[in-house]
């Protein structure tokens, strides 16, 4: 044991001094033994600055393959401007990026950029150290970006970040299906929608699925059939909810129907779309994109069907921004500002398969041809439109877990959809108190 | 009669163990298969072509090596600082009387009794504070001590007969002699029992890690892993996310295999009886 | 004689060293913050007294996870530590294979839970999708929808725990096996006692130690380990039958925001592990 322990410690030494030095280093060069990873951002600029770079320091959750393409772009980004280095570093995705950034926060850690969700901008505000961007970007740029998902990014009349990339919820279906049951075009109205569902159920296959885990993406779904309806959200003054009305009643009752009426699985496979089991899904372009090129599904897009309008949630990611030194701030200000912007934007949306944010990339020349060789994408551009944002309010997370709770417990015959909107009521009267 | 029995044992022990291993073969069959595979019905076990494309991407979508290497020094160092405070503590709870034993016993297994979540936040002020944020130090240090470990000996200390440490003792042996020269020779199994389990502790540690470092060249193998998770499960690469798992796990199963060895060698050693 | 009495203490130091500074102090700051309202992000927090506590027990959730995880601890416990028990007692004769198979026992400890619930979730997938109904509709036992079936969710997240944990415990009783004496074997041998009565009369008493502390660690892993088994399964669902004390305390803190009624959470389940300890210790001693 004790031969064991001893060549066991001279070997840890061996390796933490290895260790150390590579962590010494790394902020100039490689150590040679690495050069085989892939792009990643310690790529070095080509060109020899005169002076210092600043460096920014940028934290986001995208997968590799999307953090493929953003390397690339910072190279390119740091070749037009060799002042500026960008560490762009994966953390975390999901909420586990909210609990390492809380981390970083309690110890000074702190990046200088931050992808995330608009939905933490409440808290993450509540920390003093977020930059009002609000006051920082030009006229211009603000101009460029559609107002819905700027103020996604608000909270108490500031605006705390940037969208940098939009998703949409739109109706994705399966072509197959579709000519099996003898429909020709995708449904259009909450009607057609119940009667398409109702045909293309049989044995195993459901017509449309839709969500009732009592998570985020239920209450997403479930607030478009609400706005459709022409119901609201939160009342007037946003001090309770607004829906608690015969529109909001009757958007809870057609959704749990579909379900309860067994034209949408209670229980699901992996991906109920590409296991077939549902023909229509509520999903994002993402997703419709994953279906055309990862599964090679034959696949239609449409926007949601309507009832009273049309109506359709959006997503958005941001970019948020930690207060630093001028330099930095500057800096971090236009690195935000050229991915959000133009023609690198058009390509950023292109390669992720995001929807672009701006305007000015959504007329480019290069995302106008993209749209005509891809219409899936095209169709969820058009929902941009009559889009609707989730509001930046700190209560949202704790309402939209009362919606998805009760719609949960509606579908299994817990309450009805009168019982079940006076509980997200009674919930409610206490999250806003 | 007795052939019976034995063939019953047998074929119930080996039914569970292919309940148990089910899990992994599954996990390895959809480390070799691409997306649409995955997801085909009806359940594919065999993979018709295998894609080995899965492992290359799990060990080029981040620094494979260096992550491994951090892993192995965090867990390694780990592994020696639990030992050495757990021995002498375990000893000490379990062959000498002072005052306050019994108390301090039980407050040490109070340390098991939170979850992590819950002390993340001062955990980190404290971190702060010694500057071991950011730090190689920083994954390894706190993690040093062990209520389970030393429970564990313990439980073991206590078994062995008084008499062997008292002919030590007469012997002239002062008490960390005795702990080198005579416990710790005949603790092998329990030694090794609590290598292998601290092992596992270090190498599969992610939300502690994820917290305390920042920098890629500290990541340890489970922060890497995280690359290959996306919130949305349809763009996730659940291939090259069982790929990695796989070779993450390679060496904890070597180290356990050869702990077993020692478990099973060190009863020859400390009695021969048979 | 001084020095004497003062090795113990040298002795257990390091330990409680760091188990004061990594430990005690986090607990005391948290317990700090089951008084106050906190997002975890403000600089301010305001004090609430009592009120933390006092939200507990108009709190339907809170009741259902605190029933629900007494119920998984109660099924999941007995269960694995008596498998375990029986198969380390069996394994520990020397049989060829034997090796092999310890091995694969203990191979579920020793994956992170983020893959492998992965890989259950898909067994456990509803109708065609999951395995397990493929298996199961082999010896023809009808489909079942597993985690989403409210009356089977829980159950099969039992399975999950206990097919997690047999592994550990095994290797701990292993341990405890070898460390029993042979010659103890031998004299009941000589006295006619075998298979059964061997186990009941030597081997029982003989690992009472072993077996109280395998009895304390698998109940924290239960109430512990649960979380990331729920995180990737079932994330509490269906209608909060599989939500957990550690799931749901961490929905509060960081879904919610609510860092200072979180935290009153962990204490309540802080002590129900202290008395859940002590029990155990009781029944042990006594039996």
């Amino acid at each position: 044991m004790k031969k064991r322990v001893l060549a066991l410690l001279l070997a840890s030494i061996m390796l933490l001094s290895l260790g150390l030095t590579g962590c010494s280093n790394s902020a100039t060069s490689d150590s040679a033994a690495e050069t085989t990873e892939p792009a990643t951002e310690t790529n070095e600029p080509v060109a020899e600055p005169a002076q210092e770079p600043v460096e920014i320091s940028f934290w986001h959750g995208y997968t590799p393959e999307k953090t493929e393409v953003l390397d690339e772009m910072i190279v390119e980004y740091e070749a037009a401007n060799p002042n500026v280095k960008i560490e762009a570093r994966f953390v975390a995705s999901g909420e586990e990026m909210l609990q390492k950034v809380q981390a970083a926060l309690l110890s000074g850690e702190e990046p200088d950029m931050l992808w995330g969700y608009p939905t933490w901008t409440g808290v993450l505000a509540s920390s003093g150290k977020l930059l009002n961007l609000g006051d920082a970007m030009d006229p211009e740029w603000k101009a460029d970006l559609p107002e819905g998902i700027l103020n996604a990014g608000e909270f108490e009349g500031t605006i705390y970040s940037v969208p940098i990339e939009a998703g949409t919820l739109y109706l994705i279906y399966n072509k197959d299906m579709f000519a099996e049951a003898g429909i020709e075009n995708p449904p259009t109205t909450w009607d057609e929608l119940y009667e398409d569902a109702k045909m293309l159920t049989k044995g195993e296959q459901y017509g449309v699925w839709l969500p009732i885990e009592p998570n985020e993406r239920t209450s997403w779904t479930w607030e478009t059939f609400l706005w459709q309806n022409k119901g609201e959200l939160l009342n007037a003054d946003g001090t309770n909810i607004g829906f608690n009305t015969p529109e909001g009643l009757e958007a809870l009752e057609f959704y749990t129907s579909l379900v309860k009426d067994g034209y949408s699985p209670t229980a699901i496979g992996q991906d109920p779309f590409v296991d077939q089991q549902a023909a229509m899904i509520y999903g994002t372009q993402g997703a419709a994109k994953a279906y055309i090129t990862k599964y090679e599904m034959n696949v239609g897009v449409a926007m949601l069907p309507g009832k009273e309008t049309q109506a359709t949630a959006l997503g958005s990611n941001h970019y948020f921004m930690f207060k630093s030194d001028d330099a930095v701030e500057k800096a971090t200000l236009g690195f935000m500002k050229w991915m959000t912007t133009g023609d690198n934007h058009a390509e950023w949306a292109i390669r992720t398969g995001y929807l672009p944010v701006s305007e000015s990339a959504r007329t480019s020349e290069r995302y106008q041809t993209y749209g005509e060789e891809n219409p899936y994408m095209t169709e969820a551009a058009k929902a941009l439109t009559f889009g609707q944002a989730r509001p930046p309010i700190e209560e949202y997370p704790k309402l939209s877990n009362a919606i998805s709770s009760t719609i949960e417990k509606i579908v299994y015959g817990e309450m009805t959809a009168e019982e079940g909107m006076a509980k997200i009521q009674k919930e409610a009267d206490s999250i806003f108190k | 009669m007795k052939k019976l029995r034995s063939l019953f044992k047998h074929s119930m022990l080996y039914g569970i163990a292919l309940v148990m291993i089910l899990p992994f073969v599954w996990m390895i069959s959809t480390s070799l298969k691409g997306p649409t595979e995955i997801f085909s019905l009806p359940i594919q076990w065999i993979p018709s072509s295998p894609k080995f494309e899965n492992y290359k991407t799990a060990i080029t979508s981040f620094p494979f090596i260096r992550f491994m290497i951090n892993s192995i020094v965090v867990t390694g160092l780990i592994i020696i600082g639990q030992l050495f405070t757990s021995v002498l503590a375990a000893y000490a709870f379990a062959r000498m009387e002072f005052k306050g034993k019994n108390g301090l016993f039980v407050l040490l297994l109070s340390g098991l009794m939170l979850p992590a979540q819950t002390i993340m936040i001062p955990m980190i002020l404290i971190l702060n504070k010694l500057n071991l944020i950011n730090t190689l130090a920083g994954l390894i240090i706190p993690f040093t001590w062990s209520t389970l470990i030393v429970f564990l000996l313990r439980q073991f200390f206590m078994k062995i007969p008084r008499e062997i440490e008292e002919a030590a003792m007469i012997d002239g042996c002062n008490t960390f002699q005795i702990i080198t020269k005579i416990i710790l020779p005949i603790s092998k199994p329990i030694l090794s029992t609590a290598f292998i389990l601290i092992f596992i502790y270090g190498w599969n540690q992610y939300f502690w890690p994820l917290l305390i470092v920042n920098k890629e060249e500290l990541y340890t193998l489970q922060l890497g892993l995280a690359y290959f998770k996306e919130v949305n499960s349809i763009e996730t690469n659940w291939g090259a996310l069982m790929a990695g798992t796989t070779l993450t796990m390679l060496p904890v199963i070597t180290v356990f295999l050869f702990c077993q060895k020692k478990v099973i060698e060190s009863i020859a050693f400390s009695g021969g009886k048979e | 004689m001084n020095k004497n009495r003062l090795t113990p203490y040298l002795l257990i130091a390091p330990t409680f060293v760091l188990f004061t500074i990594f430990f005690l102090f986090p607990l005391l700051y948290s317990f700090s913050l089951t008084f106050v309202e906190w997002n975890g992000f403000a600089i301010d927090k305001t004090f609430v007294g009592f009120s933390n506590y006092m939200r507990l027990f108009g709190d339907e959730d809170f009741i259902n996870a605190l029933k629900n995880t007494v119920t998984y601890a109660l099924l999941t416990v007995p269960l694995s530590v008596s498998i375990s028990l029986v198969l380390s007692y069996i394994l520990d004769e020397k049989v060829k294979g034997f090796q092999a198979l310890k091995g694969i026992f203990f191979l579920p400890h020793i994956v992170s839970l983020v893959a492998v619930g992965v890989v259950w979730s898909w067994i456990y997938l509803p109708d065609k999708y999951g395995l397990l109904n493929v298996i199961l509709g082999f010896f023809g036992v009808e489909i079942h929808q597993w985690l989403h079936d409210p009356d089977l969710a829980l159950i099969s997240l039992v399975i999950i725990g206990v097919w997690k944990s047999i592994g550990y415990n095994m290797v701990i009783f292993i341990a405890g096996l070898v460390a029993i004496p042979k010659s103890l074997y031998e004299a009941a041998e000589i006295d006619g006692a075998q298979g059964l009565q061997r186990f009941v009369y030597i081997t029982l008493p003989m690992l009472k130690p072993t077996i109280f502390f395998v009895m304390v660690s698998s109940t924290i892993y239960s109430l512990f380990q649960i979380f990331d088994i729920v995180k990737v399964t079932t994330d509490g669902g269906p209608i909060g039958r599989t939500e957990m004390l550690v799931t749901y305390l961490y929905k509060v803190g960081f879904t919610n925001y609510e860092m200072g009624y979180a935290s009153a959470i962990a204490f309540v389940l802080f002590a129900i592990t202290v008395m859940i300890t002590i029990v155990q210790k009781k029944f042990i001693e006594e039996s």
